[in-house]
Parts: structure tokens; sequence; C-alpha cells
């Protein structure tokens, strides 16, 4: 609630606005907690199990990462809290960062790298990588990603 | 291009030296684009970073990045506007370049930008006086802007430089269609589908060709092709449109009793409305119109149409009778888009349910 009532845009907001607002986009957040790391395991079995998908696979990761740039935006940042916007990027540096380097597109990560959020997204990476793929591990990863944001007590 | 926008106050300053960390210092500009361009070499790429107001842009392309290619492709996938930027952008390198030249022209043309586009195009005319295909594009935008003589005289000159384009004889023809000379195009769009027999526009053109002059039978022959070869876009449903238009104008003569298809589906549309209240014939009407709304196939008897309240399968002209009876129910003399109510009894005669209709009387 704190980074709400920091947050210049919400401010004014009377206090349930802002428990509402804050409510949601910690959902959000969890809700891409839960999907973005163990997307990128089940995106590369696909990628690795269907190689005529890959095509198609592509496209839609790219237009993902457009999406995620919407994130820079000004009247983006200026609408959403400091915490969470921070929160979100480094999953975003993350995704960036695998699929760049799968797919060789080194540029991929340059926005987050300039934001300076890159290092908190191989960190993610990085439990990522220190477990192995599989359908056991999500919680396992999950959790540990929450940790590694500052974000395990919101999966209570 | 990759292309990403960061404000300021979000640059992580921790990446430049101490002493060019004052944004607002000439220190801190040099400094990023110092960052940068080692970055874009570690990629091995072509980059460019503007500071503007409170923010930095950044964009960059791979070493043989072609700008024409590109922005061909995102005018492809509907991105216009960035397709057109990206072209405005590499013109400042290749004023003179005739592919970049055309397709700014094209661009520009779609977004609106008519008298732009005409001075682009006329640049690459100065150039290359022969260009087939920026004559037609420049008689497209010149068509846009209503200057239907000069669009004339750039589809003809294109005509003359490349007899046998299909392209340039589809757009002379659709030119003179537009200014009312159909028996002139004919040949020209004869000409068009006979050298690209697969182009539903090129039979869609000959159809209103057909049309403007008369000839129904051969309108009807085009138009089916231009419907079949298009099945799911835009000149399938502007076929469906002229087809429906040549059905239309049959339906005063079956009123006359010639058809017994268009008698026999009014009579059911009336016996249908007459058993109901008021009420429901309004709502059946309702239904029967919403139904019309996404196009009724009136010049085929084997599409059935459903409408909920009614078990069987309907044909496109039951459904058409059903709206303009039911119309006329409530609205004598409205008009419902179909010359099937001539006489301004109908709503009189519907409004005395127990009355047999006597259709024709």
């Amino acid at each position: 609630m704190d980074w709400v009532r920091a947050h210049a845009a919400s401010a004014h907001l009377p206090p349930d606005r802002q428990r509402a607002f804050a409510d949601f986009l910690r959902t959000s957040l969890v809700s891409m907690l839960r999907s973005m790391p163990v997307g990128i395991w089940v995106d590369r079995d696909l990628r690795t199990r269907f190689p005529e998908l890959r095509e198609v696979q592509e496209q839609a990761l790219r237009r993902q990462i457009d999406t995620h740039a919407a994130l820079f935006r000004p009247e983006v940042q200026r609408s959403v809290p400091d915490h969470p916007w921070h929160l979100s990027l480094a999953m975003n540096a993350a995704f960036a960062k695998f699929w760049g380097q799968e797919l060789d597109q080194p540029g991929w990560i340059l926005p987050y790298q300039a934001a300076g959020v890159a290092a908190q997204g191989e960190a993610l990476l990085r439990q990522l990588r220190e477990r192995s793929p599989n359908p056991s591990q999500d919680r396992a990863l999950i959790d540990s990603s929450a940790e590694e944001l500052g974000m395990n007590a919101w999966l209570q | 291009m990759e292309q990403f926008v960061l404000p300021l106050n979000r640059f992580d300053l921790g990446l430049l030296p101490e002493a060019a960390r004052d944004t607002a210092s000439p220190a801190f500009r040099e400094a990023v684009d110092d960052y940068f361009r080692r970055r874009f070499r570690e990629m091995g790429v072509n980059g460019v970073v503007q500071l503007t107001g409170d923010s930095l842009t950044v964009g960059w392309v791979a070493p043989d990045f072609d700008a024409v290619v590109a922005a061909i492709a995102l005018c492809q996938r509907g991105q216009v506007r960035d397709g057109v930027q990206l072209l405005e952008v590499a013109r400042s390198r290749q004023p003179d370049s005739p592919d970049l030249l055309l397709n700014l022209g094209i661009g520009l043309n779609e977004l609106g930008e008519g008298e732009r586009a005409v001075t682009i195009l006329e640049h690459l005319l100065d150039l290359e006086p022969n260009h087939v295909r920026g004559l037609i594009a420049l008689g497209v935008a010149l068509g846009r802007l209503g200057e239907d003589d000069a669009a004339l005289d750039r589809f003809t000159r294109a005509v003359v430089l490349a007899l046998t384009d299909p392209w340039t004889q589809s757009n002379l023809g659709g030119m003179l269609l537009r200014v009312g000379r159909p028996a002139e195009a004919r040949p020209h769009v004869e000409t068009a589908v006979q050298l690209a027999p697969e182009d539903p526009r090129g039979w869609l053109l000959l159809g209103e060709s057909c049309l403007e002059s008369g000839d129904e039978a051969a309108a009807r022959t085009a138009l089916r092709r231009a419907r079949t070869l298009d099945p799911h876009g835009v000149v399938r449903d502007r076929a469906e449109a002229l087809l429906n238009r040549l059905a239309i104008a049959r339906f005063p003569r079956n009123l006359e009793g010639i058809n017994p298809e268009a008698l026999a589906a009014m009579t059911w549309a009336l016996g249908h409305l007459r058993v109901l209240s008021s009420a429901d014939a309004r709502n059946l009407t309702l239904k029967a119109a919403l139904l019309g709304q996404h196009g009724l196939r009136l010049t085929d008897p084997a599409k059935a149409h459903r409408l909920e309240g009614i078990p069987e399968p309907l044909t496109a002209l039951q459904v058409a009778c059903l709206i303009h009876a039911g119309l006329q129910m409530s609205a004598p003399g409205a008009d419902s888009g179909f010359p099937v109510g001539r006489c301004d009894v109908w709503g009189e005669r519907h409004r005395t349910p127990r009355r047999r209709p006597e259709y024709g009387e």
C-alpha cells in the first residue's frame, strides 16, 4: 500500500480506491510471476519438439517483446507506481534476455540494461537454469523467483 | 528496425562515468552516445540515439537492413504508418531511390495524405518518366483527390508503356468506369482478365462494366467469377452486392407474376406474418432485418438461412419478403430496400388479419 500512497497519480485517491489499485497490481504481478518463468520452460519445450511451429512461435515472442516495451512509455510509467513497475520490468528483462539469446536478438535486452534492471532479470534466469525443466519443479521455480524479487509474501 | 524510448529519469546513471551523471549536462549527452555506440558495436548493428526533451529514443538496424523491403513488409502487415515513417527516415539518405519513392507515395496515399503522395510520385516520374508502377500509383492518388482527368491521363500513359500488364489495363478500365465511360472501359478490363484470369478484381471490374453497359448476362458471369475467386474478401462483398442488385431489379417483374419463386416467397411471408400478433410480427421482421444485415444471397436459392422461431430453412428471397412485408405492415410505404412492394396497399391488407391475402390483386 505504501507504494500506492507514494505514487503521485494515486496519492489523491480515496483509501478504498488506493487499496483496490494496490490489489489489482499485486494480483497482476503474482499472475505474471506464476506464468513467466514456467512459460519460458513450456515455450522452449515447444520449440524443441515442434520445429515446424518455430516461425509462428518467433512471431508471437516478438509481439510479446513489443508488448513488454510499452512499459517504457511515459504515460504507462506515470500511471504505475515505481515498485510494481520495477518488478514487472525485471520479469520482462528475464524474458527478453532468455529469448534474445535463443533467437540471436541481442538488442532485446538493451532497454532493460539501459534502465538498470538487466541484473535482476539475469538473477531470475539463474533460478530457471538451476532447475531441470519439469512440471514437478514449477512450484519451486515460482517460489524462488518470488524470493528473488521479494514477492514471496504475496504468494501466501 | 528495432527501437525503444526510455524516459531520462529511468536511465541507469550507474552505466555512465560519475562526471556525466547530470542529465542536463553536455557530458551526459556524450556519455549516453558513447554507451550506446559501444553496445551497437557489440551487437554488430547500425544504431542511432536521440535525446529529445525528457526521453531518449534508441533505434538500430542490421548492417544489411533494406528500408524499402522492411517498409513493404510493415505495410503488408497493415502497419502502413510505421512503414511510411521508416521510408521517410530512409529518404534522407536515398532521396532519389525509385523503389523508395514509389512505396512512400503508395503508403502516403493509403494514409490519406494524397497531396504529399502526388508530390513524391511526381518526383519519381521526373526522375523516371516511364516508370509504369509510378504512373499507376500517381493515377490512383490523383483519382482519390478527385482529379479524374489527370488520373485518366496517367493510366493511359501506363497502358501505352505496358500493354500486356494487367494492372495498367484494369486501372485504366476502372477509371473509365468511374467517369461514366463503361463501353470504353470494357475492352481494357477484358484484356486485364485475359492477362490475369485469377485476379478477382479484374473480374469485378468486368462485371461492373458489363452491368453499366446493360449486358446483364455477361455481368452476372463475371461477378460470379469474382465471387468465386475471392470467397472471403472485399471483392466478394462488392460482387455479391452487384449480383443482388441484378436480382432485385427483377423483383417488379416477379410481382407481375412472371417469376413464381418471388410470388411464392411473398405469399409465404404474408401467410406467416398474418397469423402473428402485431408485436410478434414486428419482432419477426426485426429478426429478419438483422439476418439481412449480414448479406442475403438473393441469387442463390440453395443458400439456406435460419431464423429463430421458424423451424424450416429459408431462402434469401423469403427473408427479403419477410422484411418487406413486415415493414409495410408497421409502416406502410416505408422503403425496405427491396422493390417488391410497388402496391402501397400492403399495410392495409395486413392489418386485416382474417382476410386471405390475394397477392397482385
